[in-house]
């Protein structure tokens, strides 16, 4: 599942999978800007079939973070 | 599937052919993996920078930006560059009356303007209720002046179309229950509004409805909205709705590129009714009202009609009898569609691709304005290998869904219908002319027919098969080279007989497996063996299995066996005229004939094995 989240971040934000580290954020991607965000929620929504609040969208902004709030909803 | 998706990614980044890339897009199948592509796919299209391209500007007063990426794939399926200009938020009126804006230097095909009620009139929106008529009525006729100086603004400086989306009441009903029984309910008010916005495309041939609030009607107001989204960055639309919008502007423009198809090429069985004509006869067939199989080739009939109505002229492409055909027309008058609504047959029992050319010239319309529509996949496949302009479609497995076929492709689309449309089909009986068209073997079809992976399996009938076999020797009638029709009790005694061989074979291709569809019944006779029966089920034909088959026979019985001859008797019957020459072209000597039957001959040592190497036994 790991490997899944890394290769859908690393399409939307034209990115190699093997840069994307635990911490990896927006001051790591040039085009992480708010709208490819929502479009990476979007994708992670569709590709593991849950729906995210906006509560958890605002502590979604690092790879790790995005990998536990997934964890938590499966 | 995860290391299907990444090859296709990497291949994606890598492409840099217009055409390969377009090849690998329109091979993506599943909608879910489209979607994921879908960043992947809009980048290599900026990348690529194709000269040609159909460019949209995106105007709103919402978040518009997330469509792009929908357009830009969506267009690609169909191998059309889209490029993508989005608007400042919120600046559509802006954009227009500044010459000096964006929009004007973008140099754009299609001005998609979408509108929200709830920024265009917070008013009609939140209080509805609180208004009175009058109120309603001022916001209503404000809304409807604001959309027209907008439309004639762009009109009078911008070559552009226009792509004006309609109002989505997302709310309905702020009433609840009660809105039904109000003077002016909320949604029979909406609707008014959207009634006036539809007259805006009377203003000019530019101006197109993009009619947003249907499709909100058919995917359903709860799907196409993600509430976060919109608070958190004023997308009014979720991801699925995006993906129905493309595709709707995706048939606007094909449409009005002018690409639509000009004419439909069908198969008849199976395709136009439920089974097999020639072997089911024209009683046997289904289609009509009565039971669920019947009905639903009836309403795919209903709408090969509707698509008549549009101006496309209809043809038929079909191995079978034509007299059979021409019988069923007469009798079968439960159908919707007559004789006299197709301006063109090749029903004979060549190849479709060279069918499909001769209708192609007889009607004077272009490979790549024609459709082909079948149920068989090898049938497409051979069409698709030979002739790569015609665009086909294969009935879907799932029979209910058929009806449904032509709302999934954008072939058919036309802007406007006019009376020239409606009389096509007769426009089209008087002018037609018959051109003789030299029938070259293609050295081609050998590739194709290597391409299906045949494989053939020999095997002496055992009790299982009894009933298939059965099935077999009573409706087969066009290769039955003898046609006795056993009855079950009777071929059970052959099988126990040990006077008579008993062979069946079975037949896969890449496709699948199409069972058992062939029985040879060989009666021994001292040195000599005699060929009964030879019986294949017609969606066997057309690759040659016989001489695969018959290759085997003379392996088995002069090759390594002891018999000096294979005896064999073609009986003539209305139906079996296919294989009148069958004996003949596998080296078998014809020694008598009359106007009923021939009988042949194949001596020991004239067994040659003919060459049939695409059919590989098991």
């Amino acid at each position: 599942m790991k490997e899944k989240i890394k290769e859908i971040m690393a399409g939307i934000l034209n990115v190699s999978v093997k840069d994307i580290s635990e911490n990896f954020g927006p001051e790591d991607a040039a085009n992480w800007d708010s709208l490819n965000n929502l479009m990476l929620i979007s994708s992670l929504e569709s590709e593991f079939k849950i729906q995210f609040s906006m509560a958890e969208i605002q502590g979604m902004n690092t790879f790790s973070s995005i990998e536990s709030t997934i964890n938590s909803k499966l | 599937m995860k290391n299907k998706a990444l090859n296709i990614e990497q291949k994606l980044k890598k492409v840099t052919d217009a055409d390969k890339f377009f090849n690998l897009v329109t091979s993506i199948e599943s909608e879910a993996q489209l979607f994921e592509l879908a960043p992947v796919i809009s980048r290599k299209i900026d990348e690529m920078k194709i000269p040609k391209s159909v460019n949209f500007a995106l105007l709103g007063n919402f978040t518009l930006d997330l469509l792009a990426p929908y357009i830009k794939v969506s267009l690609a399926r169909y191998r059309m560059i889209a490029k993508c200009y989005i608007a400042p938020f919120g600046q559509y009126f802006q954009e227009v009356i500044d010459s000096e804006s964006g929009l004007y230097r973008f140099k754009q095909d299609y001005i998609i303007l979408a509108l929200d009620l709830r920024e265009l009139s917070p008013l009609l929106y939140y209080q509805y209720a609180e208004l009175d008529q009058a109120d309603k009525e001022g916001e209503c006729n404000r809304i409807v002046e604001h959309l027209t100086q907008w439309v004639n603004t762009v009109t009078n400086n911008l070559p552009s179309n226009i792509l004006l989306c309609n109002i989505i009441p997302y709310n309905l009903p702020q009433l609840g229950v009660a809105d039904s029984r109000e003077s002016v309910s909320q949604f029979e008010f909406i609707e008014s509004l959207n009634q006036k916005i539809r007259r805006l495309t009377k203003l000019s041939p530019q101006v197109h409805l993009l009619d947003v609030n249907l499709l909100a009607l058919q995917t359903g107001l709860k799907n196409i909205i993600d509430p976060k989204m919109y608070y958190m960055a004023k997308i009014a639309w979720s991801s699925h709705f995006l993906n129905h919008i493309a595709w709707m502007i995706l048939k606007l423009v094909y449409a009005n590129q002018g690409m639509t198809k000009k004419c439909l090429v069908l198969d008849l069985d199976n395709t136009l009714w439920g089974g097999v004509l020639g072997e089911d006869g024209y009683r046997g067939i289904k289609v009509g009202s009565g039971d669920a199989i019947s009905e639903i080739y009836r309403d795919f009939q209903y709408a090969i009609k509707s698509i008549k109505e549009r101006g496309l002229l209809l043809s038929i492409c079909s191995k079978n009898n034509l007299i059979d055909v021409e019988e069923l027309f007469i009798a079968r008058t439960d159908m919707p569609l007559k004789l006299s609504d197709f301006s063109a047959m090749q029903i004979n029992w060549e190849h479709k691709h060279t069918n499909i050319e001769k209708i192609s010239k007889e009607l004077n319309i272009g490979l790549d304005s024609m459709v082909f529509i079948d149920d068989n996949p090898a049938e497409i496949s051979l069409v698709e290998q030979m002739l790569p302009d015609v665009s086909c479609l294969l009935l879907p497995d799932v029979i209910e869904t058929i009806p449904e076929l032509f709302d999934t492709v954008p072939f058919f689309e036309k802007i406007v219908l006019l009376d020239d449309d409606r009389s096509k089909t007769e426009q089209y009986h008087h002018k037609k002319q018959r051109d003789e068209f030299k029938n070259n073997a293609s050295p081609d079809l050998e590739t194709y027919l290597h391409s299906l992976g045949t494989h053939l399996q020999m095997k002496a009938v055992d009790d299982m098969d009894i009933e298939r076999i059965h099935q077999l020797v009573t409706k087969t009638n066009q290769f039955n080279l003898t046609t006795i029709r056993y009855s079950l009790s009777t071929i059970e005694k052959f099988v126990k007989d040990s006077n008579y061989d008993n062979w069946c074979y079975n037949v896969s291709d890449r496709f699948g497996n199409l069972g058992i569809v062939g029985y040879v019944l060989v009666k021994l006779e001292g040195q000599v063996v005699n060929i009964d029966s030879f019986i294949m089920s017609c969606r066997a034909m057309g690759r040659q299995i016989e001489t695969a088959v018959i290759n085997w026979l003379k392996q088995f019985y002069l090759i390594d066996g002891d018999y000096l001859s294979i005896n064999a008797i073609y009986i003539k019957t209305v139906k079996n005229q296919p294989v009148k020459e069958m004996y003949l072209s596998q080296g078998f000597e014809l020694i008598n004939s009359d106007d009923s039957q021939s009988l042949y001959k194949l001596k020991r040592e004239c067994a040659n094995m003919i060459d049939c190497d695409w059919i590989l036994l098991d």
